[in-house]
């Protein structure tokens, strides 16, 4: 008889989703599934919304990383203006995506997958967390929550708060930046880029420890989708969109990001919340591509910070012939890789005198219908599309989130490590954890990609041909 | 350590979930040399400025009373709910003792009854006389007027012991 597996709630991970493992009658693994089983609907709550308001109502879609959308929102109303913004407020812009970035980043490397790597994937699940990683490591766990807190304290000191600040706007940012402020952000530049080192020579430590899991995280051929800089950088504000395939050759550049409609599809699935996005040109499915840093650490030709460029080279050479890093496990590497360079740019833009102006806004009236905006945030590529009216009130809205643009990838993956580890009907914690992990690997945010409500822990369920239940884990 | 850090938290734009971050925002308007914090959740980053203060005190809205409540907290003693990216006031006591080595060595949650919990940035006329109730307590704690015990003993639990 053929069985599922499911596994629900995922945990460390942000928002809720479940994993079903379909079984033959073999107890062979035949298909596995990362179900998203939430549903918020900010797309269609928006239609009617003044375009001005858009900056404070998507960043409330998410409380980890708000400021993308705040960012991604605020380029879209400035395309819907038609201005281009000053100095200034780009740099105060790009500044706070950095932020972005660092605690994100963090939070991703040391609260959620950290106790995995520290402590293992068959430790025990009641200490495989920030509290059994601090009776590992105290000084690690320490290190890794003022990391995030450097992230939080740009936001702060830039938009007044932590979260949901309504700091940037179409046209610009709404508060200048100081001396004072300055100097309070460049004095934790030594110790936050103390700690991404660390983390790195952490991460690069248990390579060899989990050599034998690794070739099982989503190591498989897909696209990689970002937008690098116009010298081919690595970038995270703006830029033009890159498509890389899975031998690192370069299929599409410089696209315009008014033109991502021509080569991002989005399928839907019966079973899942979280919409499928695919590339176009090769059609739903066969145009698998991911997103994130591992895509971002493909695409770019380089990174201008000399710490993170030189780990970039590094990370280049784990793809030996091939020229694109295709196994998912190395999402982490290329995220703390991020993290380096955004403590490293972030001081590099703080010693900038163009940071301390006060032409800060470019105002003007409604000049177009339609304004699309972009950035990387922490997962991936981010994209806003509002179509307003002659007063600026929002007729339609698109959301393109990163999570979900990875949504094929993880499937892939959960698929990958249920086919390698499940065999016949048993299934254990350290499995389990195995699956999550996996998914882990893209960090995905949930709450964000279905614009869902709630909160989702992990369900693990095993399934007969038929659907019935005949096992289920929860946690 | 003779300091006390409020924290209110709550989410603003569900009208009458925002109440703890209401009372706080009064509060820190009303001293403006307290140490007043205001969060949508309760965070770790917040473990290190806990972890300075010989007094917390909790606001936020509450489903379960229909009178502000004060509770004592205590360090959890489980991990349960660590996985997450936010904190209760007692997992937060414990990562703060954890990180650190120690706690606040008093710890109080003020419950504010929350009635509308639906989309909007007002809250109904209830919460906002309970608010009201809040900042009394908190204001008379602040000054020295009172103390947790004082308050421990006039307010009643949501359970009301």
């Amino acid at each position: 008889m053929s069985k599922t597996i499911t596994i629900s709630p995922v945990t460390r991970i942000e928002g809720h989703a479940k994993i079903t493992i379909q079984m033959d009658d073999r107890g062979n693994v035949v298909d596995a599934r990362f179900h998203v089983n939430e549903f918020r609907g900010f797309e269609k709550f928006c239609e009617g919304r003044l375009m001005w308001e858009m900056g404070g109502i998507t960043s409330r879609i998410c409380g980890i990383c708000p400021t993308s959308h705040l960012i991604t929102s605020a380029k879209a109303g400035d395309d819907i203006l038609a201005v281009a913004i000053p100095e200034t407020a780009e740099k105060l812009r790009r500044l706070i995506t950095l932020a972005q970035w660092i605690q994100s980043h963090a939070l991703s490397f040391f609260h959620l997958s950290s106790p995995d790597f520290l402590l293992g994937f068959d430790s025990d699940p009641a200490t495989r967390n920030i509290f059994g990683l601090i009776t590992k490591d105290k000084e690690f766990a320490r290190r890794g929550i003022r990391l995030r807190k450097f992230g939080q304290d740009i936001i702060e000191v830039l938009g007044s708060r932590r979260i949901h600040t309504p700091w940037a706007v179409a046209g610009g940012v709404r508060e200048p930046f100081d001396a004072a402020k300055r100097d309070h952000l460049l004095a934790w530049i030594p110790e936050a880029k103390e700690t991404a080192l660390l983390a790195l020579t952490t991460l690069k430590s248990i390579h060899e420890q989990f050599a034998a899991d690794i070739p099982n995280f989503g190591s498989f051929r897909s696209m990689f989708v970002g937008l690098v800089a116009p010298d081919g950088a690595l970038e995270y504000y703006d830029g033009t969109l890159r498509v890389m395939d899975g031998s690192g050759n370069v299929i599409a550049d410089k696209i315009d990001i008014h033109k991502y409609d021509d080569y991002i599809g989005e399928a839907s699935e019966s079973w899942s919340y979280l919409k499928f996005p695919y590339y176009k040109p090769l059609g739903y499915q066969k145009g698998m591509f991911r997103v994130g840093p591992l895509a971002r650490m493909n695409i770019c030709d380089y990174i201008d910070t000399p710490l993170a460029e030189d780990e970039r080279k590094v990370f280049k050479a784990i793809a030996g012939k091939a020229e694109a890093v295709n196994n998912s496990f190395y999402y982490h590497y290329a995220r703390l890789i991020e993290l380096l360079f955004a403590v490293e740019k972030a001081e590099m833009l703080l010693h900038d005198p163009v940071m301390l102006g006060t032409n800060i806004r470019a105002r003007a009236m409604i000049n177009r219908r339609l304004g699309i905006g972009a950035s990387e945030a922490p997962r991936g590529t981010l994209f806003h599309r509002y179509e307003v009216d002659e007063n600026g009130v929002l007729q339609k809205v698109n959301l393109i989130i990163a999570t979900a643009q990875n949504n094929l990838a993880m499937n892939r993956t959960v698929r990958q490590l249920a086919i390698q580890y499940i065999d016949g009907n048993r299934i254990t914690e350290g499995i389990l954890n195995r699956v999550e992990a996996g998914i882990r690997c893209f960090d995905p945010c949930l709450s964000c990609s279905t614009h869902a409500s709630g909160r989702m822990p992990l369900h693990v369920q095993l399934l007969d041909c038929e659907g019935t239940v005949l096992s289920e884990l929860r946690r | 350590m003779t300091t006390t850090i409020v924290i209110g938290y709550g989410n603003t734009l569900r009208r009458d979930d925002g109440a703890g971050v209401a009372a706080a925002e009064r509060l820190a308007r009303d001293f403006p040399g307290a140490n007043v914090r205001t969060a949508q959740e309760l965070h770790p980053e917040l473990a290190e400025q806990l972890a300075s203060c010989a007094l917390a005190v909790f606001l936020d809205a509450s489903v379960r009373t229909t009178n502000v409540c004060v509770t004592r907290v205590f360090p959890a003693s489980s991990t349960h709910g660590a996985e997450g990216h936010a904190l209760s006031p007692a997992g937060l006591l414990a990562l703060c003792s954890a990180l650190y080595g120690h706690a606040p060595e008093e710890a109080i949650l003020v419950e504010i009854p929350a009635f509308e919990c639906g989309f909007g940035e007002t809250m109904s006329a209830e919460t906002a006389r309970m608010v009201d109730r809040a900042v009394h307590i908190i204001s008379e704690l602040l000054q020295g007027v009172t103390t947790p015990e004082i308050i421990l003993y006039l307010v009643p639990s949501p359970s009301g012991n």
